[in-house]
C-alpha cells in the first residue's frame, strides 16, 4: 500500500475510532472527551499550546543533538580503541537504565531550574539506540572492501569516510526511527518531572485541574510531533538511500 | 559529491541547524521572567483592588457554584452519637482509595479496621493505596473504588466544575486546614533546637523557593495579597524531599507540615521553620472523603456507616495517639515507619484535624469551600465561566 495513503487512512480513522470507543465503552468525558471538544481546545488555545510545544521541541532537539554527538563519538572510539569499548559498555548500560525519578532531585540541585535537566533526560533516553546501532554499523563494513582499501594504502580517514561510515549509515538511520521519536517523549517526561514550560508541564496542569479536554489536546500534539519526527527520518532515509531504489529500478 | 560526503555534510548541517534553533530560542531565564510578568498581572495591583476582586468572585461563586452543590455534612455522625455495633445479616465489601501510599497518614482508617469499627457497621473495607500518579478522585469517578479520600480538597470543586466533569460529593474531611507550607531552616536558631520564628510573606523577599510543577499560583496569591514584588522571589522547580534546602540550593520548598519537617528532624535539623498558607488566607480541606453522587443518593446508608466508623477511628487517634501509632506502624506497609515518627506526625497534624471552627471533627463549612473556590478562580486554578 502507498505509504501516503496509509497515513491518510490513519488521520481519518483516528476521530472515527475515537467516537466509536466512546460509544462502545461509554467512557465519560472526564476519561475520554469527545474529539470535537478536544478540537475546540486545540483551536481556541492554539497560542499557548504552540508556545509550550516550541519549548518541548527545543529541548527534544537539543537533547537529541547532544545524544548524537556523544553516541557517535563513543561508537568511533569503540572502533579504534576496543579496550575502551569493553570498559565503557557496562557504564552505558547502567546510565541508560537509571530511573529518571531517582536522579530528578539531584539534577535539580546541581543544575537548577534550567533546561539542562530536561536535556539530560532526553540524552539518557536517546543516546543508547544510536550508540548500539552505529557501533554495529561501523563494524559491519565489508571486509573485502577494507582489505582492498588497505592494499591501496588508503589513510584511516579515507577508510572511515568511504567504507566504514557508509556501511554504518543504514544502521544510523534505523536508530533515528526509534530514538528521534523517543526524544519527544523524553522531553515531555522530563517536563512532567520538573518544568514550568512545555507539553509535559501542560499535562501536569491539565491533570491537576481535571481538564481531560486539555490533556487530550496535549496528547494529540505530542503524537503529531512524534509522527512528524518519524516522517522526517523516513524522508531523510529515502533521500540518502535513493541509489538503492535507482539500482532496483 | 559522493554519498559518504553527502551524508557527513547532512549531519553537520543538521547539527548546525539544531544549534541555531537553540541560539534563537528565547533564553530560558528571560523567557520565564517574561512569562512570570504575563501570568502575574494582578501582582502589581493594589491590595484593595485584589480584595475587591476577590469579593466580587466570591459573591459570584456563592450564586453560581455554591458549595452545597458538591459537599454535605448530612451523613456524618453527630458529635454526641453513641456507638453501637449492628447486627449484620450481610456485609458490604467496599474499596476505599487512600490519599497517598500506605504510611501513617491513613491512621484513622487503620484504626477502624484494626479495632473492628468497620466490621461493627457491616463493612469489609479494602484500602487501596494512592501515591505518585494515582488519582483516586478519577478512579472513584470511573468506578474502580467506591469511596476516595482525596489529599487536596480543592480537587473536588475542580472536577465537579470542569468542562469534563465527574459528579462527586465530599462527605467528610480529615484535615480542616490545609497542611501546605513553605519549609526552610532558621539560620538564627541552632540546628539542634526548635525554632519559634514566625515567618511572614516579607521573609521570602530575595529568597529561592522551590515549588512542585503547578504550585506557582500560591506565590501569585502571596505576591498579590501581601504585596510581595514578583521579581524579588526566585521560584524554582522542586521535588518532594527537603534535600535542596539542606544543601543550600533553595531557601524554602513547598511541603506538607505533617511530612517533610519530620524528615528534617530525622536528619538532625530541628530548626525548621514553616510559612503556613492557612494562616495567611489560603486555606482548604485535606484528606477529604468523597463518594459518587449516585452512591450518595442511592445508598446513603452505606456512606453513613462508613463515615461513622471512619470518625470513630479518627476520634480514637485523637484520644489514643500512642496505640494508634503502634497500629499505623503495622498497617503503613509502604513506609518504614517507627512509632516515634508516627507520633510526631500526629502531634503536627492535631491542630489541623481539630480546626479552628466550632464544628465537630470531620465537618466542613460552605464558607470555607466557597472561599477556596473564589481564591482558585482569582488565581487561575479553576475556570467558572460566570465568574471569570
Amino acid at each position: 500500500m502507498n505509504e501516503r495513503l496509509a497515513y491518510l487512512i490513519m488521520f481519518v480513522s483516528v476521530p472515527i475510532l475515537w467516537v466509536l470507543a466512546i460509544q462502545i465503552t461509554g467512557f465519560e468525558p472526564f476519561l475520554l472527551p469527545p474529539p470535537d471538544m478536544v478540537a475546540d481546545i486545540l483551536w481556541n488555545e492554539r497560542d499557548i499550546l504552540l508556545s509550550h510545544t516550541w519549548t518541548t521541541i527545543v529541548e527534544a532537539l537539543t537533547g537529541y543533538a547532544v545524544a548524537n554527538l556523544i553516541a557517535i563519538t563513543l561508537a568511533v572510539s569503540f572502533l579504534y580503541l576496543p579496550w575502551f569499548e569493553a570498559l565503557a559498555i557496562p557504564w552505558t548500560v547502567i546510565i541508560k537504565n537509571v530511573p529518571f525519578v531517582t536522579i530528578a532531585s539531584i539534577l535539580i540541585i546541581i543544575l537548577g531550574d534550567t533546561p539542562l535537566p530536561k536535556i539530560i533526560i532526553v540524552v539518557l533516553i536517546t543516546f543508547f539506540p544510536i550508540l548500539a546501532n552505529v557501533t554495529k554499523g561501523l563494524k559491519s563494513a565489508d571486509s573485502v572492501l577494507l582489505d582492498r582499501m588497505q592494499t591501496l594504502d588508503s589513510s584511516q580517514w579515507e577508510i572511515f569516510t568511504k567504507v566504514r561510515w557508509p556501511s554504518a549509515l543504514p544502521y544510523y538511520i534505523a536508530a533515528h526511527e526509534i530514538a528521534f521519536t523517543g526524544s519527544i517523549i523524553g522531553a515531555i517526561v522530563a517536563e512532567w518531572l520538573f518544568a514550568r514550560r512545555g507539553l509535559g508541564y501542560l499535562i501536569v496542569q491539565a491533570m491537576t485541574q481535571y481538564r481531560a479536554d486539555r490533556l487530550w489536546a496535549v496528547t494529540i500534539l505530542a503524537s503529531a510531533l512524534a509522527v512528524g519526527a518519524y516522517l522526517l527520518i523516513k524522508i531523510i532515509e529515502k533521500y540518502l538511500f535513493r541509489w538503492q531504489v535507482e539500482d532496483l529500478t | 559529491m559522493n554519498r559518504s560526503k553527502l551524508s557527513i555534510l547532512l549531519f553537520v548541517v543538521l547539527a548546525l541547524m539544531l544549534s541555531a534553533c537553540v541560539a534563537q530560542a528565547p533564553a530560558p531565564a528571560a523567557e520565564e521572567e517574561s512569562m512570570a510578568a504575563d501570568e502575574e498581572p494582578m501582582a502589581e495591583e493594589a491590595e484593595s483592588d485584589s480584595e475587591a476582586e476577590f469579593e466580587r468572585i466570591l459573591a459570584c461563586v456563592e450564586e453560581n457554584f455554591p458549595a452545597e452543590s458538591y459537599f454535605t455534612n448530612d451523613l456524618l455522625p453527630a458529635a454526641d452519637a453513641t456507638w453501637e455495633a449492628m447486627d449484620c445479616t450481610s456485609v458490604d465489601s467496599i474499596k476505599v482509595g487512600m490519599p497517598w501510599v500506605l504510611n501513617d497518614e491513613e491512621a484513622p482508617w487503620y484504626n477502624a479496621i484494626e479495632l473492628g469499627y468497620f466490621a461493627d457497621v457491616c463493612l469489609e473495607v479494602e484500602l487501596v493505596a494512592g501515591g505518585p500518579g494515582v488519582d483516586h478522585l478519577q478512579t472513584l469517578a470511573g468506578g474502580a473504588v467506591d469511596i476516595a479520600v482525596v489529599a487536596g480538597g480543592s480537587r473536588v470543586p475542580s472536577i465537579v466544575s470542569s468542562p469534563t466533569p465527574a459528579d462527586v460529593v465530599a462527605v467528610g474531611t480529615f484535615l480542616k486546614h490545609s497542611p501546605y507550607v513553605w519549609l526552610g531552616l532558621d539560620p538564627d536558631t541552632p540546628q539542634d533546637q526548635r525554632s519559634d520564628k514566625v515567618l511572614t510573606p516579607q521573609d521570602f523577599i530575595g529568597k529561592k523557593v522551590g515549588l512542585q510543577g503547578s504550585d506557582d499560583y500560591l506565590f501569585n496569591f502571596m505576591s498579590n495579597k501581601h504585596g510581595i514584588p514578583a521579581d524579588e522571589v526566585e521560584l524554582m522547580e522542586a521535588g518532594f524531599t527537603p534535600d535542596p534546602v539542606l544543601v543550600g540550593a533553595m531557601d524554602y520548598i513547598g511541603a506538607w507540615i505533617v511530612n517533610q519537617p519530620r524528615l528534617l528532624e530525622e536528619k538532625g535539623f530541628m530548626n525548621w521553620v514553616a510559612f503556613r498558607f492557612s494562616d495567611w488566607g489560603w486555606d482548604g480541606y485535606g484528606d477529604v472523603t468523597v463518594v459518587r453522587r449516585e452512591t450518595f443518593e442511592e445508598n446513603p446508608d452505606l456512606v453513613r456507616r462508613f463515615l461513622a466508623a471512619q470518625t470513630r477511628g479518627l476520634n480514637y487517634l485523637l484520644e489514643n495517639p500512642d496505640e494508634s501509632a503502634e497500629i499505623a506502624v503495622v498497617y503503613g506497609v509502604d513506609a518504614q515507619l517507627t512509632k516515634e515518627q508516627a507520633l510526631r506526625r500526629f502531634e503536627l497534624q492535631e491542630a489541623l484535624v481539630l480546626g479552628s471552627d466550632d464544628l465537630p471533627v470531620s465537618h466542613m463549612s460552605a464558607d470555607r469551600w466557597n472561599t477556596q473556590v473564589a481564591s482558585m478562580i482569582q488565581y487561575d486554578q479553576l475556570e467558572l465561566d460566570a465568574c471569570q
